[in-house]
């Protein structure tokens, strides 16, 4: 995944593990395995990163929810990194 | 506490220097041996108090993956807030959830808490500039970084021992966010978890903290798990490319007591989350959790004691927490509640009971001990039951040594089980021996019997009730017995033995492992009480006293075997005649009464083991005069 493109945090709603290896495959997507959850024996609710560019390829191939913007997230995330050192005495 | 901004690399190391720097006595700064590869140095702290020397590590490891920021912040918080209430004697309370003053001591006093928040900082450094990122930051060609927790050795190589149906190009694509590196190890910041548990042999529980997902996950994650089949296991190449499929035949073995322990703490830690506001992590193995995995930390601290039966058993965890990899500052405040009351949940397990027998006088039940290994001061023989064995044996500075055993007859061992955890606790000793060897494989094992010893107290010991070994039988070697004990509770297991096949692992079994020990006690090579109890009547057939005279006739036996017989006389007095016996002996004028019947008691104490192996007997004659009046024959 290049360093400008834009990525989509994403939840994916699987119906298949079959899905969910076709996805693994594809290495511009990244899948967070921790997130995983079984809804039942087919059924998989995972989360991924996803490149704005297989955005609608991807629509149209399985069903998911948009989490929010990669980018915009981690920099608002990056305001709550710590600036100084309260442990310097 | 109020919430402090996410913590930096610069931050996170000032904190270990200045906990280190402020508790001389308690914390120690620990320095990875290994840069970065951006030349960062990484640090770890130790918190340890107290005066105990033989304590279990446990290892909490965060920062591997450098966009979850917060496992550093977890940890430094757990450290901070460990330190304040040790130095000032109170308890923690994550909101729901408190631990007392006694219990955060109970910790301290004896375990060793390992904290590694940062192992990746270099990944850190680059994420909180803004960039998205996982991996550490070393160039691999044209693209950058590999994924430490896919960079462990287990199963690192996944084409070679997964299911070829499973699709791991992800793992070899440097491009790739799971890229697993050019080989195991290949990084500094898994040489560096390595280097810890190398260092520090006494970890015996190590979580891997991660986001996210709300999952408290246990090994193994290549495949099921199950209890039956030694064989199915990671080194077994003959299962390459069985791996990693749900309901097949092949399963990751694990032991039965290894697996409920594990479930157990994971279970403890779950509820420890939930106290604190309610979240309700899931709890599982790793394959079931989050699929196949290869190189991951957790597997790879179980795999250790596997791959070298030397090293101690290590249970490794991974906590994925939280639902996000950077959460809204109020909720990782939450979270550090959250995930600060599992570890020290898990910390509490492992300060629970340690059960011990000592290898000799100074193990102090450090693994592995060192020094001799044979003669256990905590395994102890009589040939005669002991009334009082706690005082008896009650001073554990001196090795009351062993009497020599008996060959057929019943001989008694004490065992002194020693607990040098936190609370008192009981346990059940295992007693078994085997016969001279030069591989005590636990296959010549014989299990002699099996006792419990109850409330052995914290940081003491107790000595068992006799175990008796009945009839010790004739071991048909020259030499020695080797006794064996080996104690346990569910907290503390009996450790497992069958991965021990050779002299070279029984030897290091039983260093690694205080649960065990043994004693080599000689044996008596002749049968000095080997007497044969065979009570019978004389009875005088006049009507006035005679006397008779007893032959024995026993061509078999050897010279020197021992006939004794007692005649009771009266109520308070037996006759009683000795005689060796020389093919022929005789005990003349034995007087009985007339008409009267006198019990008798025939002892006969033969010397020579080898001849209780032929069919000999010995002929009882009652004569008066020459002639017989009677007689009978015992065959041995």
């Amino acid at each position: 995944m290049g360093k400008t493109e834009i990525k989509y945090h994403v939840r994916f709603h699987l119906k298949s593990r079959v899905d969910f290896q076709a996805l693994q495959k594809n290495t511009s997507i990244e899948l967070f395995t921790s997130s995983l959850r079984k809804i039942d024996d087919k059924n998989i609710i995972i989360d991924a990163y996803i490149p704005a560019m297989l955005l609608k390829e991807l629509r149209n191939a399985y069903y998911f929810q948009i989490l929010g913007n990669v980018d915009e997230m981690l920099a608002e995330a990056c305001k709550s990194v710590s600036k100084t050192n309260r442990f310097k005495k | 506490m109020p919430f402090t901004p996410y913590l930096n690399t610069d931050e996170i190391n000032t904190a270990l220097q200045q906990f280190a720097a402020d508790n001389p006595g308690l914390c120690t700064l620990i320095t990875l041996p290994n840069l970065s590869f951006e030349g960062r140095t990484s640090y770890a702290l130790k918190i340890a108090g107290g005066a105990a020397v033989s304590r279990k590590g446990v290892l909490l490891l965060g920062g591997t993956h450098a966009r979850e920021w917060g496992s550093s912040d977890i940890l430094v918080a757990l450290a901070e807030k460990m330190i304040a209430a040790y130095n000032a004697g109170t308890g923690i309370t994550f909101q729901g959830k408190s631990f007392t003053s006694a219990e955060i001591v109970r910790i301290i006093e004896n375990i060793d808490v390992f904290i590694f928040p940062n192992v990746n900082p270099d990944g850190k450094v680059y994420t909180q500039s803004g960039h998205d990122w996982r991996k550490n930051r070393r160039p691999i060609g044209a693209d950058i970084g590999i994924d430490i927790n896919r960079n462990y050795d287990i199963l690192w190589d996944a084409t070679t021992y997964f299911n070829a149906a499973l699709d791991f190009s992800y793992l070899y694509a440097p491009a790739s966010s799971n890229y697993h590196g050019p080989i195991a190890f290949s990084e500094a910041e898994s040489l560096n978890v390595k280097w810890m548990l190398d260092n520090y042999p006494n970890i015996v529980h190590a979580v891997d903290l991660h986001s996210y997902g709300q999952k408290i996950m246990y090994t193994w994650g290549d495949d099921e798990n199950q209890e039956n089949t030694v064989e199915q296991n990671f080194m077994n190449s003959t299962y390459n490319g069985q791996r990693g499929l749900s309901g097949d035949a092949y399963g990751e073995f694990v032991f039965k007591v290894d697996q409920d322990r594990i479930v157990s703490i994971a279970d403890r830690m779950h509820n420890a989350i939930f106290a604190v506001r309610g979240m309700s992590y899931s709890v599982g193995q790793i394959f079931n959790e989050v699929g196949v995995d290869s190189g991951s930390s957790a597997c790879y601290f179980f795999s250790r004691h596997f791959s070298d039966i030397s090293k101690r058993k290590l249970f490794g965890y991974g906590i994925e927490w939280g639902a996000a990899f950077q959460p809204a500052s109020s909720e990782m405040l939450n979270i550090m509640d959250d995930i600060d009351s599992a570890l020290t949940e898990l910390c509490l397990c492992a300060s629970e009971p340690e059960l011990f027998i000592r290898d000799s006088l100074s193990d102090t039940g450090k693994e592995p001990s060192e020094g001799i290994l044979c003669m256990s001061p905590d395994i102890i023989t009589r040939k005669t039951a002991v009334p009082d064995p706690a005082a008896a044996f009650g001073d554990v500075t001196i090795d009351p040594g062993s009497d020599r055993v008996e060959i057929g007859n019943d001989n008694y061992i004490y065992v002194r089980v020693h607990n040098h955890g936190g609370m008192q606790t009981s346990a059940k000793v295992r007693v078994y021996f085997a016969p001279l060897t030069t591989s005590c494989s636990p296959a010549l094992w014989q299990f002699i019997d099996e006792i419990d010893v109850i409330d052995i107290p914290a940081g003491g010991f107790k000595v068992t009730d006799a175990v008796v070994w009945p009839h010790v039988p004739d071991p048909g070697t020259a030499g020695h017995f080797c006794i064996i004990a080996i104690c346990g509770n569910t907290i503390d297991p009996i450790p497992d033995t069958s991965m021990i096949d050779s002299a070279s692992d029984y030897m290091k079994f039983v260093s690694n492992s205080n649960n065990i020990a043994y004693r080599n006690v000689t044996f008596e090579d002749v049968l000095p009480d080997t007497w044969f109890d065979i009570p019978f009547v004389m009875r005088g057939f006049s009507s006035k006293p005679e006397e008779y005279n007893l032959v024995f006739e026993a061509p078999l036996l050897p010279k020197n075997t021992l006939v004794e017989m007692k005649l009771r006389r009266t109520l308070l007095f037996d006759k009683v005649y000795r005689v060796q016996i020389d093919k022929r002996a005789e005990i003349k004028n034995i007087q009985i009464p007339s008409a009267r019947s006198i019990n008798c008691r025939l002892r006969i104490k033969i010397p020579s083991r080898e001849l209780i192996k032929k069919n000999c007997s010995i002929v009882v004659i009652q004569k008066i005069g020459n002639q017989n009046a009677g007689q009978f024959t015992v065959y041995f």
